[in-house]
């Protein structure tokens, strides 16, 4: 009862963005060796020997120059149950003093690379790790790692408000202000994807519509300004502007290259790639709503038995499995719904507890899953 | 906050377990001396190493002509985060060894941890003299049987919990049923760990109230963390929407409601507050007229005096706004540094200036976000809008009224 009657309060617009030219300073690229990091927020893997990482705290991100380091593992990434204490005994602190932030597997080796913060607060130190084939954990220094670096140009103010009603309530934007176990996450910059020379990022702005879709050509050179892009929000009956994407796959709907996105109390959208104006603003398509109180965290596309499929995961609702067949003829969801509502949809029994999730190879994925007595387990399950 | 407390720190070695383990292949400890020992070496807070000192010269010069690999140097001196439920010397060998460089320094075996130790974490550390290079060549003294191994620990100043919540605000004994927020008010600032789950709101027959505030893991905190805001459900509050319908407002008139803060919430220290704390309040009939300033009535000071200027309302106003939302502007229109006070459970606003009083044409400016306690604001009652439409009857205002600060003796 209370998911059905929340959802009558929130309404909340979301606009992502896409830029247009930079604003005066800021935003032009820089290059160096040895990077540092005030809080490592997530990672994507970008052309051959590139990882990017976003700072959350910073609101930039680098693209690292990792070959030498990706290469040499044994591949393929071997199940680690209890990888929250190996990492925490390896950086020398207690498993409740580390945060684990992101988790991507390398297409190429299959290696897994995690992102954590050792330690809270001020004092946290960022540490971005390897694990192989083997099992063994490798702590990656950057030192004399060559990067190249942007900073998001405007980027958000400490709160951006959650919009209920006509009433607007603070939400902290910045890592050093969210508490990592939270409903509502970081919110600077939530999720990276590199496509077709492109890297595609989500968060927000300092601006009227807030969500930001920003597209950076790599090599970076210059980020630009963004398009904005609002949803029809089903489950909270408005439109939203405020709340960033929280996590975006690209694919191809029916010949159109789309980027499918979730957000928090979790619709799923469409947007085609090419609304991905710089200046302009779009609207994107709510084909379904996954129900309330509930933020996504990882999307990956998969396919099985000539089926393409989306699996998501989020950080109340479990993982889900959406056929991507219908999306192209879904209708858009245009008014307020009860719970859920859009195209099919099934929750993955077998998956409970993941917390992070991506691609291992055509049949399985990596998944970092919280066991019931509060660790985390690494290891790889059969796609569903 | 980390920082501070490592700045802060006692560095001090904890010796837990200084003797050594014997094996029991080798039952003898003999009285060989001087035998090697662990010691904890810190020049400043951040840079602390573990130091084997009185190893023989032999050695150390193999070490330091030969280094080892990573896997030969744990198996020679391991530092592991300590375990609540192993031993020292038991079961370091499962637990991954912290990641460090190891040197041959001063006469001394030295691991440097990659990051600094934290402060208040113990760590366990194994030597296995078995491992030095020259142990097979040699006729094995009697330590050379044995792990040598400690534990140690960079002690953080002693803490004690020392904060309090300092008040609940509305302070009144009564509240109106369609209170819409609460603040928990600290004598220091808190964790970021969510508030939620340390609050509970018990009925007067002790039963806890099902769901009393609104659905969201958000923390609104005040910019230094000392002031937590808690947002009644106003799904519930609201009259006519799907939830107040369904269960009806959280709160009720002419009950009596108790607000509990437990303990356990952790300051900014991480600490436990001092003591829990418990706030009873009665609930009264809805509050629902809006907010109107006529009925303010101004306390004026005269030139010259650094007084307060005291606003009385006819209703508690909302205890955060406040401090925020009520301003002075001075004859010259330009806004009037000075302090906020708020007295009289919420009904009482007063301003000190921070230079004194001057004749002429003042005004208090209130801003249209202002609101009493059930959100009711200037010129907007909350329950006028239909949120399910979307539409909106009466905008909020912002208001402004004038006074006049007069020549003493007038």
């Amino acid at each position: 009862m209370r998911r059905t009657y929340f959802k009558l309060l929130l309404v909340v617009t979301l606009a992502l963005a896409t830029t247009g030219l930079p604003a005066a300073g800021g935003a032009d690229a820089t290059a160096g060796s040895s990077p540092t990091f005030k809080h490592l927020q997530t990672l994507a893997f970008g052309p051959d020997g590139v990882l990017f990482a976003a700072d959350g705290q910073e609101v930039s991100i680098t693209a690292l120059q990792l070959a030498k380091q990706m290469a040499g593992g044994v591949p393929g990434t071997k199940d680690i149950a209890g990888i929250d204490q190996k990492i925490a005994g390896l950086l020398g602190v207690d498993a409740k003093n580390l945060v684990i932030t992101d988790m991507v597997v390398n297409p190429k080796t299959r290696n897994t690379f995690i992102s954590a913060m050792r330690g809270q607060g001020a004092g946290a130190t960022p540490v971005l790790l390897r694990v192989d084939g083997a099992g063994k954990i490798e702590v990656i220094s950057f030192d004399q790692v060559r990067y190249s670096r942007v900073l998001m140009p405007n980027p958000p103010p400490a709160e951006t408000p959650l919009v209920l009603g006509e009433r607007k309530i603070p939400v902290a934007n910045y890592p050093d202000k969210v508490d990592p176990k939270g409903l509502m996450g970081v919110q600077t910059i939530t999720h990276m994807a590199f496509i077709d020379g492109k890297l595609y990022v989500s968060g927000l702005a300092n601006e009227e519509f807030a969500s930001k879709m920003r597209v950076i050509p790599y090599p970076f050179v210059t980020v630009s300004k963004g398009t904005s892009v609002e949803i029809y929000h089903g489950s909270h009956g408005q439109l939203e502007t405020f709340s960033p994407v929280f996590t975006f796959v690209p694919y191809t709907i029916d010949g159109v290259p789309s980027i499918v996105a979730s957000y928090l109390c979790t619709p799923l959208v469409k947007f085609p790639v090419s609304a991905f104006e710089p200046g302009s603003k779009v609207r994107g398509t709510t084909i379904a709503e996954f129900g309330n109180r509930n933020r996504p965290v990882d999307m990956i596309i998969y396919k099985k038995n000539g089926q393409d499929y989306i699996l998501m995961s989020n950080n109340v609702r479990g993982v889900m499995k959406v056929p991507t067949q219908p999306f192209g003829k879904a209708d858009g969801i245009n008014k307020q719904i009860a719970d859920t509502a859009g195209v099919p949809f099934e929750s993955v029994a077998s998956m409970k507890g993941v917390q992070q999730l991506d691609l291992l190879d055509s049949t399985h994925a990596m998944l970092l899953v919280q066991t019931a007595a509060g660790g985390l387990d690494l290891k790889a399950a059969d796609l569903p | 906050m980390r920082r501070m407390s490592r700045t802060a720190a006692t560095i001090t070695a904890v010796l837990v377990s200084a003797s050594a383990c014997q094996r029991a292949d080798h039952p003898s400890p003999g009285t060989a001396s001087p035998d090697p020992r662990i010691e904890l070496r810190s020049t400043a807070p951040d840079l602390s190493s573990v130091e084997v000192v009185g190893l023989p010269g032999e050695d150390l010069a193999a070490l330091e002509r030969r280094p080892l690999a990573r896997e030969q140097w744990t198996a020679l001196l391991r530092v592991v985060v300590s375990s609540k439920t192993a031993a020292v010397d038991a079961a370091t060998a499962d637990r991954p060894a912290v990641l460090g460089s190891y040197a041959v320094r001063e006469g001394r075996l030295r691991f440097t941890p990659q990051f600094p130790f934290d402060t208040g974490q113990r760590y366990d550390v194994v030597l296995d003299p078995s491992r030095l290079p020259t142990s097979p060549t040699r006729s094995p003294a009697p330590w050379h049987s044995r792990l040598l191994t400690r534990s140690i620990e960079l002690a953080a100043l002693p803490l004690q919990p020392t904060t309090r919540v300092m008040a609940v605000f509305p302070s009144a004994p009564e509240v109106p049923e369609n209170q819409l927020r609460l603040y928990v008010s600290f004598s220091a600032p808190m964790s970021r760990s969510g508030g939620a789950r340390y609050l509970r709101l018990l009925d007067q027959a002790g039963q806890a109230v099902v769901d009393p505030f609104l659905p969201l893991d958000v923390d609104l905190w005040n910019e230094d963390q000392t002031r937590y805001a808690v947002l009644f459900d106003p799904g519930r509050v609201k009259r006519g929407i799907m939830p107040n319908e369904q269960m009806g407002r959280p709160l009720a008139a002419g009950r009596t409601y108790t607000l509990v803060v437990d303990q356990g919430w952790p300051d900014a220290h991480g600490q436990p507050l001092a003591a829990p704390f418990r706030r009873q309040f009665r609930v009264g009939a809805p509050e629902e007229q809006a907010i109107d300033p006529a009925a303010w009535s101004l306390a004026v000071p005269h030139e010259g005096s650094d007084d307060p200027l005291t606003v009385t309302f006819p209703k508690p106003l909302d205890y955060a706004l406040l401090q925020r939302a009520l301003t002075v502007s001075g004859p010259g229109g330009d806004r009037v540094p000075g302090d906020i006070r708020v007295e009289a459970n919420e009904t009482r606003w007063l301003f000190v200036p921070k230079v004194p009083w001057q004749t002429g044409t003042y005004r208090l400016l209130a801003a249209s976000i202002l609101e009493d306690v059930a959100g009711n604001r200037i010129g907007r009652p909350f329950e006028v809008e239909n949120l399910a439409q979307g539409e909106v009857k009466g905008e909020a205002r912002p208001a402004s009224v004038a006074f006049r600060v007069l020549p003493r003796g007038r």
